[in-house]
């Protein structure tokens, strides 16, 4: 028995030694490489000052066109919406990016069904957890306790995660593969035309959402001014109208563009999301917003 | 729970600890722990269903008394009779009611004539397919003398639910297994050590090969009519290696866990994709399976004496039976079907038998003749198992009228965001590597034996399938 329990003690070194080794190869590339998603770009930006950044899940990611916003209102914008973003993420990304030394005037907030969502997305702590050296991190990551295992288990958030930070995505980050579409902190355009619905409201708003009101501190704190808005949606939706109001009534302040298209259905990739046509036009409205929001301030 | 699982990693050491050092040298208390063992293994899956195998291990059981308590022949035959319905009758419900009711509505259909005969929601236990021919191998033995009956209710109800081997095989024979739990167990530490490095390669086959072929695979076969010629032959490549990897990794964990406890299991898969003719597949592949129908329905049926005809009938039952029993869908009978077909011409030709040792012995590499020989029988099973895996015999039809349809072999960019080459790079590797260990349970042995087991724990760890992980495909059955 003997020579067998230390047959096994070697064996789990053994494997313990190559996921500690994996562990700094993998996080390394993650952190020094070519950045392959959304969020590493983003964290990529440093000590630069925004006029206007857009905030939220793909409804930002793929409507918001900062060169048109840029043109019209002569100011600076950056979009850090990303794909299935949760108020948490949004969160998150806005300490990471003031640790960063990124200073923004003027954030506006997309607003809809996420308000319902709680906790990180899935993909967005799977990248997050290739910072866990980063102190802004850990300490968010460490709030739910279920993530100690992470800290303590080495390369157990790559096996957990592998869809999102497994071995062809660190193998495409140490050759230096970009992806396929940009991923840069600007618009992510969709192509094509159609009114298909994959979501639903539900009737009844939550009664709060705890990381939207640490959102708005945060923004207190940096004394950066903080909008809401929600994002066009076709007239297909079920509770599209009973939802908005709600939402409204709580938020007294939202720009509620949800019914802006209802007469243009070729403006809509699917019905929770704008096309490029769609996208532009939208920019364009907006930033006239953002143009009769400043003179009003006036 | 599944072999890969966190449950299982918890499981398997508290059970050997207790099995080892609480019940030391104590045979009836080892055997009454692991069957309480194998209950909470079985019952984490769905504990409605351990009420069947303890029915199903009674009524072997006393079956198997009564048979050696009975020297009448009328008697005996009644009793196996009992036994056989029981088994069968268990399996053919939970297995076979919706299919045979859902056929006979189609086939009235057909017809133009609408029944309207409700189907049952019956789940489907898992493992019953294996449990119930291994203690049906039980009461045939022992009505056939070959194995005199146990009166020891413990030791026989270990041998019908033994984790390791319970949910997916290898089906144990009983004159092989159940004495082993009358023996007393020495801890072996060559026999635990090489149990650890089989789980180890089981591990591998399973969550890199055939669960990561399983990522393309499903996307290939869910969505052929967008496939290219190049997609779909890969896809039916893929799952090759899939139900393989997955299959011939489970028994590899089995026999592994089972030598953790001092037990011996029967050898499940002998490199079948090295076989260099289907009779020799067959004799590669679910050993435990073929030679179960071979002994106790083949045989009995008259194998491959007597007239032609009766040669040809009986290959087409063992065939199509063995297609049926993995699954209540006419593509498996298909499967089945095909099989015999390919096997048949080797049988009327007296060359079923051609191949029985080793693959090129003494030699590096194979001979050209071997090698075109290995690559046409890989292309006959891979044809077979594209009725195996599709969802219904009209897409298996569809695949092959698409490979033979479109001829376009460039590469495709897949849904799940890869090309459809990119796991020939892995199999391609996986299959050197077997080559070049083809005489070998598993390749942890010899000079290099912990070069290879760190690069095994890298690629584990590295190409493993985690997040999206996948059952074992033979639990279905």
């Amino acid at each position: 028995m003997k020579r067998f329990i230390r047959y096994l003690i070697t064996l789990v070194l053994l494997f313990v030694s190559v996921m500690f080794v994996l562990d700094t190869i993998y996080s390394y590339a993650f952190q020094h490489g070519v950045p392959r998603s959304k969020f590493q770009s983003i964290l990529q930006l440093e000590n630069q000052h925004f006029d206007y950044a857009f905030l939220g899940s793909s409804r930002t990611e793929s409507h918001i066109d900062c060169e048109i916003i840029t043109r019209i209102t002569g100011k600076s914008c950056v979009n850090l919406g990303i794909h299935a973003g949760t108020i948490e993420d949004s969160y998150v990304l806005m300490k990471l990016l003031i640790s960063n030394g990124v200073s923004i005037d003027n954030a506006f907030f997309q607003l809809d069904d996420n308000y319902s969502k709680k906790g990180l997305s899935a993909n967005f702590k799977a990248r997050l957890l290739t910072y866990t050296n980063n102190k802004t991190v850990r300490k968010e990551l460490l709030k739910d306790p279920n993530n100690q295992i992470f800290r303590m288990v080495p390369f157990y958030k790559y096996l957990k995660n592998d869809h999102v930070i497994g071995f062809r995505e660190v193998f495409n980050t140490l050759v230096g593969n970009t992806p396929k579409t940009s991923m840069k902190p600007e618009i992510r355009p969709l192509v094509g035309q159609s009114l298909t619905v994959h979501t639903e409201f539900p009737k009844k708003l939550p009664q709060s959402n705890a990381a939207l009101t640490n959102l708005k501190q945060l923004f207190a704190s940096q004394k950066s001014k903080l909008y809401f808005f929600a994002a066009p949606y076709c007239d297909r939706l079920k509770n599209r109208t009973t939802y908005f109001s709600s939402l409204k009534q709580e938020f007294p302040g939202l720009f509620d563009f949800t019914t802006l298209y209802d007469e243009q259905p070729s403006f809509y990739f699917d019905c929770g999301h704008l096309n490029f046509t769609g996208a532009k036009d939208y920019s364009e409205v907006f930033a006239f917003k953002l143009l009769s929001l400043g003179s009003k301030k006036k | 729970m599944l072999f890969n699982s966190i449950e299982f990693l918890l499981f398997l050491p508290i059970t050997f600890i207790v099995y080892w050092v609480v019940f030391k040298n104590n045979i009836k208390g080892q055997n009454f722990f692991l069957l309480f063992a194998s209950y909470v293994f079985y019952g984490w899956w769905d504990y409605r269903f351990l009420g069947l195998i303890v029915a199903s291990t009674l009524v072997d059981f006393f079956v198997g008394r009564a048979l050696g308590n009975t020297k009448l022949k009328s008697n005996r035959k009644w009793l196996l009779g009992l036994s056989i319905t029981f088994n069968i009758g268990l399996l053919g419900f939970f297995k076979y009611y919706n299919f045979f009711i859902e056929s006979w509505i189609e086939a009235w259909a057909t017809i133009g004539v609408a029944m309207h005969t409700s189907t049952l929601q019956i789940i489907l236990p898992v493992g019953i397919s294996f449990y119930t021919f291994q203690t049906l191998s039980y009461t045939i033995d022992v009505y056939r003398r070959k194995l005199a009956p146990t009166n020891d209710i413990i030791n026989f109800g270990v041998y019908v639910a033994f984790f390791p081997q319970l949910v997916a095989g290898p089906i144990e024979r009983a004159t092989r297994l159940l004495p082993q739990f009358s023996k007393k167990r020495i801890f072996d530490e060559d026999q635990a050590i090489s149990g650890i490095h089989l789980i180890l390669w089981g591990l591998f086959k399973k969550m890199v090969i055939a669960d990561s072929c399983a990522t393309y695979v499903n996307v290939i076969f869910n969505n052929y009519e967008d496939m290219n010629t190049a997609s779909l032959i890969l896809g039916a490549v893929y799952f090759s290696f899939q139900i393989y990897g997955d299959f011939s990794g489970y028994s590899d964990i089995a026999i592994g866990t089972a030598r953790l406890f001092g037990f011996d299991l029967m050898r499940n898969f002998n490199y079948p994709y090295f076989a260099r003719d289907i009779a020799e597949f067959w004799r590669r592949w679910h050993i435990s399976l073929s030679t179960w129908f071979r002994d106790y329905l083949y045989i009995p049926l008259g194998g491959s004496k007597g007239t032609k005809v009766n040669q040809l009938r009986n290959v087409f039952i063992i065939f199509l039976v063995s297609g049926f029993w993995h699954g209540a869908n006419w593509t498996f009978i298909i499967w089945g079907g095909v099989h015999a077909l390919l096997f048949i011409p080797l049988l009327l030709s007296g060359r079923n038998r051609k191949y029985t040792g080793h693959i090129c012995e003494g030699r590096y590499l194979p001979t050209l003749r071997v090698l075109l020989a290995i690559i046409l029988t890989f292309i006959l099973t891979t044809f077979a198992w594209v009725f195996f895996r599709a969802n219904s015999v009209m897409d298996a039809m569809g695949y092959f009228k698409r490979i033979f349809s479109t001829f376009d072999f460039s590469l495709q960019y897949l849904s799940i965001e890869r090309y459809n080459v990119e796991m020939l790079l892995i199999v391609s590797s996986f299959i050197v590597f077997e080559w070049f260990h083809r005489n070998w349970e598993h390749p942890f042995q010899g000079r290099w034996k912990w070069l290879k087991i760190t690069a095994i724990a890298v690629l584990l760890l590295t190409l493993g399938v985690y997040s999206d992980h996948q059952e074992f495909i033979y639990f279905q059955f």
